[in-house]
């Protein structure tokens, strides 16, 4: 019992965040619906029309959507729906520290010594999360359920409870995979990276779903699976197969990964390969990149910036393979017709500029992040202290790393560029490759904003910091998308830092405003010059 | 005229403090360390080592004082003084699925004035494959790069926080090696430790610090010197523990039967005369180890002088 009260422990940030955001979107969307979908049968056609518009683009993020003028559709599509990438992302996390994390401090460890046995560890956080998902799950839908009453069109407990057993099938799922792809690594960096990727590649495949696609293989994708469950339109049913499959999948993993911990040596992967018949060696490295300023870093950085151009790329692909039949669909739809050209979106351009243009710097802003993240963890890991011992200034420190976040980000932006224009020549959609290098070139203000503030702050909050910028993210992302569908007022989209980014792809280039966010950069920049002199080094 | 030659110390601070509350850091620090010797500096954990340490290297900025080493402030001159300075950080750090071979060519680009031959040397001395993953070394192998890293610019003053922690017993000999190469080259030597053996091995002066205060410093001769003992006296009969307890000096009496044991510090006059008459059957005095005086300086009754 002590080991499952500190699994639960363990896991208590997750799952408070996981719960917070869970409860915040199901209780503020059906509000949001009672507000802005109208009264009458006419507005409520209206209002489907423009969300099913939304929807097609959106295909990446959120399920396809069923029944949006009424408040069961909405709740199941916008606010449940879009739960699904959160709570996976969540599931990655916890799993992978389960699975490594804890075992890289050295707690598992601690515990086995105590004589804790290997099979009561694993099973204890198991156990642990899925208590706290049935808790995070419940408390989500109790919540769709309370705003869906305050919206007077109250939904049925029984069919929230219905798509509750399936969110907690799916969510099960992505951490008993998480959980085994932790057993095949050996850190939980590696752990986030196998079991996220895995679960990514599964996520794409129902994207590719979503849009008739992978008729052979989506039946392999959990997310596919979850998907096909409508208890909230569809009478209050769920496919009974498809969800006792992702139980059986969750529980089959989950197995493999008690298992695997189990046989394998701590510390180690499950499966080993055989050592190398490498000569010792007492020589440095003869990479000469290691040596000089910013390559250095960026050397290091290798196979991340690999990975993040690579998936750009592909992501940038994907989204051309369905622009054309998208965009032609819409088109052709006089309803659709009006609202796309109203909306600036009338012609392929504008809506790889619009569209695409508005997730790539959401994903820059993501890598930035991550850059910073890794600056907080030099510093606790006491990498810094080890760098910052060599006879180079505190001030060089800080702008080889934005210099080397710059020039990362410039590679990411390039790999993406071009697998965008070679993707636009393959597909036959004539875009301005000069407006699209330009909108790359910009899209690093975004890159430089988020990375001169992370340094700004990593120095005095590192954890807070990172945590702020993800909201500043978030909720620029959501701003910049919501307030034209909702016809909110201009200057609250003006609050959102990619309001600064613009469209300059498609749209005016707004030079000052472009200059204001590489001048966030720049100030965000010198106060970390000036805060890094000031602060202490060190653990 | 005469020409005078004025050595700066290699290192030397002046009322150094950091205050982190709760009477924890370092207060009024005062040292004078020449250059060419190598000084121990010793303490309990917690008693400011470290926080000492990073102040020299300029890691966290002092409460109030100042830190100079060979003459240069480590606070405005921090870059000049770090190209003079092998350091090795009393925490090991974390460098993930780094090769050895990679961190050292890193930190290496960073210095600008390394020879790989230099490297080698190390790394054979010390016996650590730099081919492989950093998480991959043990907590002993870590220590030994963050060694290689320390030594490998030939710096005239190495400042390294318990350096031999995780070390075998053989690659502490090859340390202390080190150490004795180093100073015979007129490198400078800042070691702290807990590890009395390892200061008796190869430090010239010791400083004992305590909660935060430096309590004394002086050569190892001058701490162990004569005037303090340990005196080991057996009877024939009863111990005269009247007389024996009022010989100035003479503390931490322990009457076992006819054998009576304590420390002496001062002259021995007195105590001879105090059993004069009495029949003493064996009589030691030898001085005390290290370790003695450093846990004398940490039972709370620390002697003066």
């Amino acid at each position: 019992m002590t080991l499952f009260r500190l699994a639960l422990r363990l896991g208590r940030v997750g799952a408070i965040a996981a719960g917070l955001i869970g409860v915040a979107a199901a209780l503020a969307q059906p509000l949001a619906f009672a507000q802005l979908a109208g009264g009458t049968a006419a507005e409520r056609e209206v209002f489907a029309q423009q969300m099913e518009i939304l929807a097609r683009q959106l295909t990446y993020l959120l399920p396809l959507p069923h029944g949006l003028g009424t408040m069961a559709g909405w709740i199941e599509w916008r606010a449940i729906g879009a739960l699904e990438v959160i709570f996976a992302f969540w599931a990655v996390m916890a799993g992978s520290g389960a699975g490594r994390g804890d075992e890289e401090q050295g707690l598992v460890e601690h515990w086995l010594a105590q004589g804790v046995s290997r099979g009561r560890y694993i099973a204890s956080r198991i156990a642990a999360f899925a208590l706290i998902t049935t808790i995070v799950v419940t408390l989500t839908l109790a919540a769709a359920r309370v705003g869906s009453a305050l919206g007077k069109e109250p939904v049925p407990a029984s069919a929230l409870a219905l798509q509750g057993i399936a969110l907690l099938g799916l969510v099960l799922c992505c951490y008993a995979i998480a959980l085994f792809a932790a057993q095949l690594v050996t850190t939980r960096r590696s752990a986030v990276a196998l079991g996220g990727g895995a679960l990514l590649v599964l996520y794409l495949v129902d994207v590719v779903a979503r849009t008739d696609g992978a008729e052979s293989i989506r039946w392999i994708s959990p997310f596919w699976l979850y998907d096909q469950n409508h208890p909230l339109t569809n009478g209050g049913t769920v496919d009974v197969l498809k969800t006792v499959a992702l139980y059986v999948t969750a529980a089959t993993f989950a197995a493999a990964a008690s298992a695997a911990f189990v046989r394998r040596d701590l510390g180690a992967p499950l499966l080993r390969r055989p050592p190398l018949d490498s000569e010792p060696t007492t020589l440095p490295a003869s990479d000469p990149f290691l040596r000089l300023p910013v390559l250095a870093i960026l050397d290091q950085q290798r196979t991340s910036i690999l990975v993040w151009a690579v998936a750009l790329a592909a992501l940038g692909v994907f989204f051309l393979s369905f622009t054309r039949t998208l965009v032609d669909a819409m088109l052709a739809t006089p309803s659709f017709r009006v609202y796309m050209e109203r909306a600036g979106l009338g012609t392929y351009t504008s809506f790889i500029g619009l569209v695409w243009f508005s997730s790539l710097v959401l994903l820059l802003s993501i890598y930035a992040i991550v850059q910073t993240n890794g600056w907080a963890a030099d510093d606790q890991e006491g990498r810094l202290e080890v760098v910052a011992a060599q006879p180079v200034s505190r001030m060089r420190i800080v702008v080889e790393r934005l210099a080397a976040l710059l020039a990362g980000g410039a590679l990411i932006v390039t790999a993406a560029g071009a697998a965008l224009a070679i993707g636009a020549s393959a597909a036959q959609v004539a875009i301005d490759n000069g407006r699209l290098a330009l909108g790359s070139v910009l899209s690093l203000g975004v890159v430089f904003a988020f990375g001169g503030l992370g340094a700004a702050g990593v120095g005095w909050r590192p954890r807070a910091t990172v945590i702020a910028l993800g909201a500043v993210a978030i909720a620029s992302y959501f701003l910049q998308e919501f307030t034209p569908l909702f016809g909110w007022p201009t200057p609250l989209a003006d609050l959102s830092i990619y309001a600064l980014y613009g469209n300059p792809v498609s749209g005016t280039v707004d030079w000052a405003r472009s200059t204001a966010l590489f001048g966030i950069g720049l100030i965000g920049t010198l106060i970390a010059l000036v805060a890094v002199g000031r602060r202490d080094i060190g653990r | 005229m005469r020409q005078v030659s004025e050595t700066p110390p290699a290192i030397a601070t002046l009322a150094l403090s950091k205050d982190y509350g709760a009477h924890r850091g370092i207060f009024d620090l005062d040292l004078d360390i020449r250059q060419g010797e190598v000084f121990g500096f010793l303490g309990p954990n917690g008693a400011g080592k470290t926080t000492t340490i990073k102040l020299l290297m300029g890691m966290i900025h002092p409460t109030r004082g100042t830190a100079t080493i060979f003459g240069l402030d480590c606070e405005r001159e921090a870059v000049a003084v770090k190209r003079r300075v092998g350091y090795v950080p009393g925490e090991t750090p974390n460098f993930g699925g780094w090769r050895g071979t990679e961190i050292v060519a890193y930190v290496a680009g960073l210095r600008g004035d390394v020879s790989d031959a230099v490297i080698s040397s190390l790394a054979k001395r010390l016996d650590l494959d730099l081919g492989r993953r950093y998480r991959e070394y043990s907590h002993g192998n870590k220590q030994k790069l963050l060694l290689v890293l320390a030594f490998m610019h030939r710096p005239p003053l190495l400042i390294l926080d318990e350096p031999t922690g995780g070390l075998d017993p053989l690659h502490q000999q090859v340390f202390y090696e080190l150490v004795r190469e180093a100073r015979n080259e007129g490198t400078t030597v800042f070691l702290s430790s807990h590890v009395l053996s390892e200061v008796e091995h190869v430090c010239d002066r010791v400083g004992i610090v305590r909660e935060g205060g430096l309590v004394i410093v002086g050569t190892l001769a001058e701490l162990i010197g004569v005037r303090v003992r340990r005196i080991e006296i057996v009877f024939a009969g009863e111990p005269p523990l009247a007389r024996l307890g009022s010989v100035p000096g003479l503390e931490k009496l322990d009457v076992s039967d006819h054998r009576v044991t304590g420390i002496l510090r001062g002259e021995v006059e007195p105590l001879l005369e105090a059993i004069t008459g009495q029949h003493v059957v064996d009589l030691h005095s030898r001085e005390p180890s290290l370790e003695e005086i450093f846990l004398s300086y940490y039972s709370g009754s620390a002697p003066t002088g």
